[in-house]
């Protein structure tokens, strides 16, 4: 993956965590994966295209997700939930719309267009993703309510 | 970060030119505290410590001894020193491979409390460097060798080692030995029996010769563990010949000494590997050079690829070249590295103006008294956060320019990435490698070397 499309990912992630959970937010080492990656349970996809294709994978376990969703319901007034009801997943699937935005709008204002897809929310155990040809990076972040891995997948248009 | 530290920063990593470890594996390298040299028997894998390792020989002529328990293979003359023979496989009554006539027999000589001992094995394999935590207490089902010879188990790149006490197999131990069938034989007692030199009586007596201890080849296999395990060079028929060399003027150099143990020596000994100009621009020698391999007048799209870019001085140089060489193609050259710092400063990389040569000039620009190429060529250039050994494809190139990057993937990516190339390459594909990186040994591609520049096209 393009160096330049990195930090804009990571920035976004840790600041837009940091801001709807008002926690500590410790990023993990970054790394690279080819294969079928493992999905923890809970995983917000959104789509790419423009200049680049491939997709954003917001991945998290069901108790990370729950716990995330609450602590963000919890920072707009609303009633904490206590498992993944519709409300928990919009929560996240929101999580991983204000991630990608930001990180397209970084990359945006440095010069590459970007489109996005509306997010989709997978839930499930057992399950993997793979990209033919297409390198994932993985932005692991570590927050008091468990661990959300970004996974991004994206080249260059041959 | 003003660009004068960045620039600071980035002289200053001059070490691993491409590192390939994840966080984990250099904190395993940091420890490693326990070598063995490793060897196969019945086809299974053991180690033992190398501090009771003397040397690796080849036992070519040896003297029987009649009257002596099956696993005592004879005597053997050490330059003067009379040792005596076990045949661990005799010893564990593990089936014994027919070696051809002539063929010497593989073995260790060992210094135990008791003295210098001799043993035959299989095939010795390699040094290995672990960190000592990673032992594990033996578990009886690892071996065909009673447990309590087991000194412990340890896994390393995915094979299981066993490693044998081997003081107490063959050392001068009070106990009997506990032998897995009957305990009839008592090594021990075979060490003490050692005949004086006066073993020349024996009506067995075959000649005594020294041993064959110092085939360059043999070496090269036991220092390969060593560079693999404390800097990642792996050693196959790619760099096989270069090592050999560098292995004969080590020895020179440090009296007849080919042990290597630091992390500071082995950066030592590798030190002439890496090609000329790593990290930093190629001079005008270098240049001229491949450019002179270049295929003429290309126009439309010229495509480069650069595995292993590290900081970025080597794709800058290609990007520079193919502008000059082409001055009507559209250049990209894709450069790929694993060192996320490295890449991630490249495409700002600064330069000092007292390190650029003249050839240089038109593609870069001062800025505060530092130098940076111009747009347009930072352009050309795509800096990609990559793992050359992910399944990936290659855009069609023009050039490919590898330099010591192969060496430093494990066999089976070497072997990957080379075929990756083939398949992906047309004819007039021009592939750059190390100085000392033979591509030919491992691929179907001929070399067309020229001045300081190794390359290689499709045969």
């Amino acid at each position: 993956m393009r160096v330049e499309y990195i930090n804009p990912f990571v920035e976004a992630a840790h600041d837009v965590l940091k801001e709807v959970l008002h926690t500590d937010v410790k990023r993990g080492e970054l790394y690279l994966k080819s294969t079928a990656t493992p999905v923890l349970g809970v995983a917000a996809i959104i789509g790419l295209a423009g200049d680049v294709e491939g997709r954003v994978l917001l991945d998290m376990d069901r108790t990370t997700a729950v716990q995330v969703a609450s602590g963000m319901l919890a920072g707009m007034e609303m009633e904490p939930i206590t498992d993944l009801n519709e409300m928990g997943r919009a929560t996240i699937t929101e999580l991983a719309n204000m991630i990608t935005g930001r990180a397209v709008t970084k990359l945006h204002n440095l010069g590459f267009a970007f489109d996005l897809t509306p997010p989709a929310l997978v839930t499930g155990d057992n399950m993997e993703i793979s990209n033919a040809n297409v390198e994932a990076l993985i932005v692991p972040m570590e927050l008091p309510q468990g661990r959300i891995e970004i996974n991004v997948a994206i080249r260059e248009r041959g | 970060m003003t660009k004068h530290e960045k620039r600071e920063r980035a002289f200053d990593r001059s070490s691993g030119l491409f590192s390939n470890a994840d966080p984990n594996e250099a904190d395993e390298r940091e420890e490693i505290d326990y070598k063995m040299v490793t060897f196969s028997l019945g086809g299974k894998d053991y180690g033992v410590d190398i501090m009771k390792v003397a040397e690796i020989a080849k036992f070519d002529r040896y003297t029987c001894v009649p009257n002596t328990p099956d696993f005592v293979s004879g005597v053997y003359n050490l330059r003067g020193d009379i040792i005596s023979l076990i045949d661990m496989r005799r010893m564990f009554h593990l089936p014994v491979p027919e070696r051809a006539a002539g063929e010497p027999d593989e073995g260790l000589i060992l210094r135990l409390d008791g003295g210098l001992i001799g043993v035959i094995v299989d095939r010795v394999d390699e040094v290995v460097g672990i960190p000592s935590r990673l032992i594990q207490p033996p578990h009886p089902i690892f071996a065909d060798v009673n447990l309590r010879s087991i000194s412990g188990v340890v896994e390393h790149a995915s094979r299981l080692y066993i490693i044998l006490d081997m003081e107490r197999i063959l050392g001068e131990a009070d106990e009997p030995r506990p032998d897995r069938e009957s305990g009839a034989v008592d090594p021990a007692a075979a060490t003490r029996e050692t005949p004086e030199p006066a073993a020349t009586s024996g009506g067995a007596q075959e000649e005594l010769s020294r041993p064959h201890t110092a085939h360059p080849g043999d070496e090269a296999d036991l220092v390969a563990g060593t560079l693999r395990s404390l800097s990642g060079f792996v050693m196959t028929d790619l760099n096989r010949a270069w090592v050999a060399q560098r292995l004969r003027s080590w020895r020179d150099a440090h009296d007849g000494n080919v042990e290597i143990r630091s992390e500071a020596e082995v950066q030592e000994f590798l030190r002439p590997f890496y090609s000329p100009y790593t990290r930093s621009l190629w001079g005008d020698d270098y240049l001229e050079a491949v450019r002179a391999l270049l295929p003429p007048g290309l126009e439309g799209n010229v495509h480069a690829w650069n595995p292993g870019c590290g900081a970025g001085y080597e794709s800058y140089s290609i990007a520079c070249l193919l502008r000059d060489s082409y001055t009507n193609a559209r250049i990209r050259v894709w450069a790929a590295d694993t060192d996320l710092l490295d890449v991630s400063m490249a495409p700002s990389l600064v330069l000092d103006p007292a390190t650029v040569p003249a050839f240089y000039d038109p593609f870069v620009t001062e800025v505060d008294g530092a130098v940076e190429f111009t747009a347009k060529v930072r352009e050309t250039v795509l800096f990609e956060f990559s793992d050359v050994t992910h399944h990936q494809t290659v855009p069609p190139c023009d050039l490919i320019v590898i330099r010591d990057v192969l060496s430093f993937l494990q066999e089976e990516d070497q072997r990957r990435v080379i075929s990756l190339i083939a398949e992906q390459t047309a004819v007039t594909t021009l592939v750059v490698t190390g100085a000392h990186e033979d591509l030919h040994e491992m691929s179907d591609h001929v070399e067309v070397s020229r001045g300081p520049v190794r390359a290689y096209r499709k045969g």
